[in-house]
């Protein structure tokens, strides 16, 4: 049998949705493995194609949401997930794992602060995917749909306005809301890399992998499909990585 | 050595002073919050800038200012609140802990203290009275008031 | 050589020895301090402050639960009894006997952290609930977070280790609009402050944890202005080879998670007393904060090493600290504990203080000593530290080594039962008799918008935003539903990993009713509870109540006899529906001694449960799905408003008695519901609870999915029933739901000869809301301007 495309979910302590987000990976067809953050060094990355960081409270999110979490992982593993990357590797940040992937740099420059509500908000948002409709992460998932959010720094903003508006015209802020729900500039809910090979954003597809899983049980998937829009965006990179 | 940062929210406007109370205010009065980190440690005050920014700091959101001074101006007073001795100080304890687990640390770390400081602007004879029993809890938490210079 | 020292109290009189109890704040009664002391004359030698402080923790009343358990000479309109434990009479033993009709349901009660029922042939499922009032008015955020950090670590420490799922937290405040004056204390903290401190704890933690938050509820009195109470559930999921432990000998005790320290000394006694201003001056230094991380990876820590199958026994660190749970593991057994092994926050603490200092984060194991290795390898993978505490021995005794010493040495077996306290109560039944015809509604629509906008029924949705509701990802009926996600729900309802069965878990409490009438208030609390339940889907042959209470001064007789009042009611209520309870707790002294007098709360019973949802197909949401469709109500309106928030509102105050809920006619109600449910029939369903039936239609209405064109002229009501009462009085048994115009025939035909009737449809009007009687329309209003009033109740404030 082929070797199925592997995942590593790395946890921290005070990351909380390992589990489910690998439930999510292997119910499209990955092997998922999780790992304490105490236990990685860059040996582990061997033999993983998508290294995902899911969502929670990394050390708390003291001091700022991600900040120990990036600095404990930049010295356990220096720049080899950069490396990792630049080799082909796919990288996904869920809600805390966007706010650490962002302060690792492994994303356009930016920063995830608190929404301007200054609240933690748990509900249900309309998104739009951006310019960029091939990006592997988004393939296969319709221009509009609905995620769940939960997040109480997740407000993107970038050193001055303009910058936040040129990565939605590159096509890099993959994501946006469709209202304005916590301040973020232009409305960015997920930003992509140059590569296309790391994707962050702050809504949790891991929490709609089914229909029952959406708030109104007359809810339909317009493109046809029979499960919830997150499995569609775990299905596209493992068909991504599948395929090369 | 001592040292005080002061780290300012770029993105944070001035709120509306009624939030921070239990009943709501006659005048127009508004509020910042800052946070101030208190640096006791040993080494080049460099280093400790240093520490700071890499640490505490969020470049793109955030702006560190240096020093006693305080980092705004033209406010009517101002409150600095922070958790009592005994009582955990959550992202101190983050801090330290993560300090200790560094394995070659740039500073000699002996202490440091978190305050929260919050501005208010506005024109008003109020006490800050009020702001401090709504805002701190003497179950947790130590304060001291400063008038402003207007 | 003064970690710790002998206390002479062979030779005290009563006095002395009471007044010792006072100075070392052991909260021991005279009788109490006696019966200490006759133990010791017995055992010829004094104790040592730590055998003392084992007992006072051992005794106390968070602990052991003595004002559930004592006598009580109860005069009941001038007629007495004596209720021998109210715990054992209305609800253990009780319980025990519901357990018997349905074997195999209830897999454990009573005797660990929290009971279990069957989920299917692999899985169980477990609630419990605590109570966390007065660190809560002290430091609202950290008396929160502390609750509900330990009420989690209650299910970490149920059978060898749960996995907490979901959490719901109740609370009750004043007003949040209180005026400053009506406050007659001193350092008494507003309610809003009260209100947004406790709401983050509860975030901050349960957030954090990456525990769902998605069921809870809020109630406002005045009287909680000085008493607020806060009520932290959990409930978790096991793999039933996992339920049941039991400790030997030669095992080892470990500790994880967090260190020791001063803060928390004395939290169980203190618990066990009233609040005044001076316990918020007093008390100020023992404010304890949680620590949600440490125990998010102590929690890892448990649930790998259970899943490794390296634990023996476990159990939390609560009240008591290591002393309850050293007491929990050894009592029987016997063993040793070395303080000197325990690591500490800080430098020079005593014996006693590191024995019973009730630091949060921390969870007690019993582990077979060749497992060691592997479990110090998962606590440094999970970064969580692990202390080895002692052994057990098989000696019956327990030891205590400090520097070298035996602080304390106690056979345990004399303890476990404490002196019986004696009790009086009594109650005068309340005599009512007032018709709703004498706060006759004038102007229905108007009335109905005062109730949307009453604190007690606006929405939550402030808050319930706050809570990550929807981690783990199994939250399927979600705290808030319908075409907008913004609609109120009766229940939530779980997906289990492993299962094709779901949990369902509610909650009710109705204090204004236990202001008129606690018997009453009872029986509502668990047949609200049920309903909802059932409503959402569970099948109501599967399902397990709680009970928490929280009364003012047991020692007022008045006050007492509303307990006995209360727990009767509901103890009926529960064998009727053949519901057990499968844990519970009280918390008495929830009064507060003002400027102007004693102020004490109503009593406050919480009832919540837990049902097992047999299929994915019977989870039923309270809002409306689609137009045209019919909508009926199951069960018979009564004219009773007492208790209910119109007659608040109207000032009906004791004039008017409560609702009787007739449980057994109820049951036959719910049946034929549940039965309609697994046909496919039900659309959505939704409680009539505050409010009353118009409330409860705008409510399905703000789903948004269409209007509602009702006529109440067909109604099931009881003789002499008002257009008042019909509208917005508060019977139990009823639920609203709607069907699909092709089933009505076979909905209605399947409940022949009970209490049904169709009573309107839902219409293309979305924004409509008609309710009329016989054509004459009583209310016909926009249920979009409703729902502004009823969903921005709270904004202002939270």
């Amino acid at each position: 049998m082929e070797k199925r495309p592997h995942a590593l979910l790395l946890k921290f302590p005070g990351t909380n949705c390992d589990a489910e987000t690998a439930r999510a990976l292997r119910e499209v067809g990955f092997s998922a493995d999780v790992l304490p953050i105490s236990q990685v060094d860059p040996s582990k990355l061997e033999g993983v194609d998508l290294v995902v960081l899911s969502g929670g409270f990394s050390y708390g999110d003291y001091v700022m949401a991600g900040r120990l979490a990036q600095l404990v992982s930049e010295n356990r593993l220096g720049d080899s997930l950069k490396q990792f990357r630049d080799a082909g590797g796919y990288l996904l940040g869920i809600c805390n794992g966007f706010q650490i992937l962002t302060r690792m740099g492994l994303l356009p420059e930016g920063s995830l602060i608190h929404n301007d509500s200054g609240r933690f908000k748990c509900n249900w948002v309309k998104l739009k995917k951006g310019s960029q409709k091939d990006s592997p992460f988004l393939r296969g998932l319709p221009d509009e749909f609905e995620l769940p959010i939960a997040h109480a720094e997740g407000r993107f903003v970038t050193k001055d306005a303009g910058e936040a508006e040129a990565l939605v015209a590159s096509g890099l802020g993959v994501l946006t809301y469709a209202e304005d729900i916590n301040g973020s500039f232009s409305q960015i809910a997920g930003i992509q890399d140059e590569s296309g090979r790391v994707l962050g954003l702050m809504p949790h597809p891991e929490r709609f992998m089914s229909r029952d899983h959406h708030y109104d049980p007359d809810w339909k998937n317009e493109a046809g499909g029979e499960h919830g829009t997150g499995y569609y965006m775990f299905r596209s990179i493992f068909e991504e990585i599948s395929k090369r | 050595m001592k040292a005080v940062f002061e780290i300012t929210d770029r993105y944070l406007e001035a709120g509306d002073c009624s939030a921070l109370l239990y009943a709501p205010l006659d005048e127009a009065l508004t509020y910042r919050q800052t946070r101030r980190y208190t640096l006791d440690f040993e080494g080049d005050e460099g280093a400790a800038a240093d520490f700071v920014s890499k640490t505490l700091l969020d470049e793109v959101g955030q702006e560190l200012h240096q020093g006693e001074s305080a980092a705004l101006q033209d406010w009517l007073f101002a409150i600095d609140y922070g958790m009592k001795p005994g009582a955990l100080d959550l992202e101190k304890e983050a801090v330290m802990s993560y300090y200790h687990n560094l394995k070659s640390a740039p500073i000699v770390l002996s202490e440091l203290k978190i305050e929260h400081r919050v501005y208010v602007f506005g024109e008003s004879s109020i006490s800050p009275d009020r702001f401090v029993s709504d805002i701190c809890n003497p179950a947790v938490h130590t304060w001291t008031v400063i008038e402003g210079e207007k | 050589m003064s970690f710790y020292r002998h206390i002479p109290i062979t030779e005290l009189d009563g006095e002395q020895l009471e007044q010792l109890s006072s100075e070392m704040k052991l909260s021991l009664s005279r009788e109490d301090m006696v019966a200490v002391q006759a133990i010791f004359r017995d055992w010829k030698r004094e104790p040592t402050d730590v055998e003392l402080e084992v007992i006072a923790q051992t005794w106390s009343e968070h602990c052991k639960h003595r004002i559930f358990g004592a006598e009580i000479t109860h005069v009941k309109d001038g007629k007495n009894e004596v209720v021998s434990s109210l715990f054992m009479t209305y609800i253990k033993d009780l319980s025990e006997e519901i357990f018997a009709r349905k074997p195999g349901f209830v897999l454990s009660a009573f005797h660990d952290n929290a009971g279990f029922i069957e989920l299917d042939d692999k899985l169980a499922i477990c609630l419990k609930v605590e109570t966390h009032n007065h660190p809560s008015a002290i430091e609202p955020y950290a008396g929160a977070n502390t609750g509900l950090g330990g009420v989690i670590r209650d299910i970490l420490g149920a059978g060898k280790g749960a996995k907490p799922i979901a959490s719901l937290d109740v609370f009750c405040f004043g007003a949040p609009d209180t005026e400053a004056d009506q406050i007659k204390a001193d350092d008494v903290i507003h309610p809003l402050g009260v209100m947004r401190g406790v709401v983050r704890g509860v975030r901050d933690y349960g957030n954090r944890m990456g525990i769902p938050t998605v069921g809870g509820a809020i109630q406002f009195d005045e009287s909680y202005i000085y008493n607020p109470l806060v009520y932290c559930g959990t409930a978790g999921v096991i793999p039933r080879e996992y339920i049941d432990k039991e400790m030997s000998a030669g095992l080892k005790i470990i500790s994880v998670g967090g260190r020791t320290g001063r803060d928390g000394l004395h939290g169980a006694t203190f618990s066990s007393a009233a609040l005044d201003t001076e316990s918020h001056e007093e008390d100020q230094q023992a404010v304890q904060i949680g620590n949600p991380i440490e125990e998010k990876k102590a929690a890892d820590f448990v649930l790998e090493a259970r899943d490794r199958n390296l634990i023996e026994f476990i159990t939390d660190c609560g009240a008591g600290g290591y002393s309850s749970a050293a007491g929990e593991m050894l009592s029987e057994v016997g063993g040793e504990i070395f303080l000197d092994e325990v690591k500490l926050k800080e430098p020079g603490m005593v014996s006693w203080e590191i024995f019973i200092s009730e630091s949060q984060e921390r969870m007690v194991l019993a582990v077979k000593e060749e497992t060691l290795p592997e479990l110090k390898e998962l606590a440094d993978i999970y970064e969580t530290e692990l202390t080895e505490l002692g052994n057990s021995d098989g000696s019956g005794i327990l030891k205590v080594w400090h520097h070298g010493e035996l602080v304390c040495e106690l056979d345990c077996r004399p303890l476990h039962d404490a002196p019986t306290r004696h009790l009086k109560s009594t109650f005068t039944s309340p005599s009512g008799t007032a018709s709703s015809r004498e706060v006759e509604s004038l102007d229905p629509a108007a009335d109905l918008k005062s109730l949307l906008g009453d604190f007690a029924i606006v929405s939550r949705e402030p808050v319930i935003r706050e809570y990550d509701h929807e981690v783990q990802g199994n939250t399927l009926l979600k705290p808030l539903a319908g075409a907008a996600g913004d609609a109120p729900q009766d229940a939530a309802v779980m997906h289990i990993d492993g299962s094709e069965r779901l949990m369902a878990m509610s909650q009710a409490l109705l204090p204004e009713w236990g202001k008129y009438d606690p018997f009453a208030m009872g029986a509502a609390c668990v047949d609200e509870c049920f309903r909802q339940l059932v409503a959402a889907g569970a099948n109501p042959d599967k399902i397990a109540l709680l009970d928490n209470f929280c009364v003012g001064n047991p020692e007022d007789p008045n006050e007492l006899g509303e307990l006995v009042e209360c727990v009767k009611g509901m103890a009926g209520a529960a064998d009727t529906y053949s519901a057990p309870f499968i844990s519970g707790k009280d918390s008495f002294y929830n009064y507060f001694e003002t400027d102007e007098g004693p102020v004490s709360i109503p009593v406050t019973a919480l009832i919540s449960g837990i049902g097992v949802v047999d299929d994915k197909k019977h989870v039923t949401g309270a809002s409306i799905r689609h137009s045209d469709s019919v909508i009926c109500v199951i069960g018979t309106t009564g004219d009773a408003m007492g208790g209910s928030v119109y007659g608040r509102q109207k000032g009906l105050g004791n004039k008017a008695a409560l609702p009787v809920s007739e449980c057994g006619d109820f049951l036959e109600l719910y049946r034929a519901y549940h039965e309609a449910v697994k046909n496919g029939w039900i659309l959505a369903a939704h409680d009539i609870g505050e409010g009353g039936l118009a409330v409860a239609l705008a409510e399905m209405g703000f789903s948004g999915k269409a209007g509602l064109d009702i006529d109440l002229a067909s109604q099931p009501t009881s003789e002499d029933t008002s257009h008042t009462a019909c509208l917005f009085g508060e019977t139990p048994g009823r639920l609203l739901v709607e069907v699909a115009t092709g089933d009505v025939q076979a909905l209605l035909e399947s409940f022949a000869g009970k209490a049904i009737a169709q009573i309107g449809t839902t219409s293309k009007e979305h924004a409509c809301l008609k309710i009329s009687f016989e054509g004459n329309a009583l209310i016909d209003e926009n249920l979009n301007e409703l729902k502004e009033i009823w969903k921005n109740g709270l904004t202002p404030y939270y």
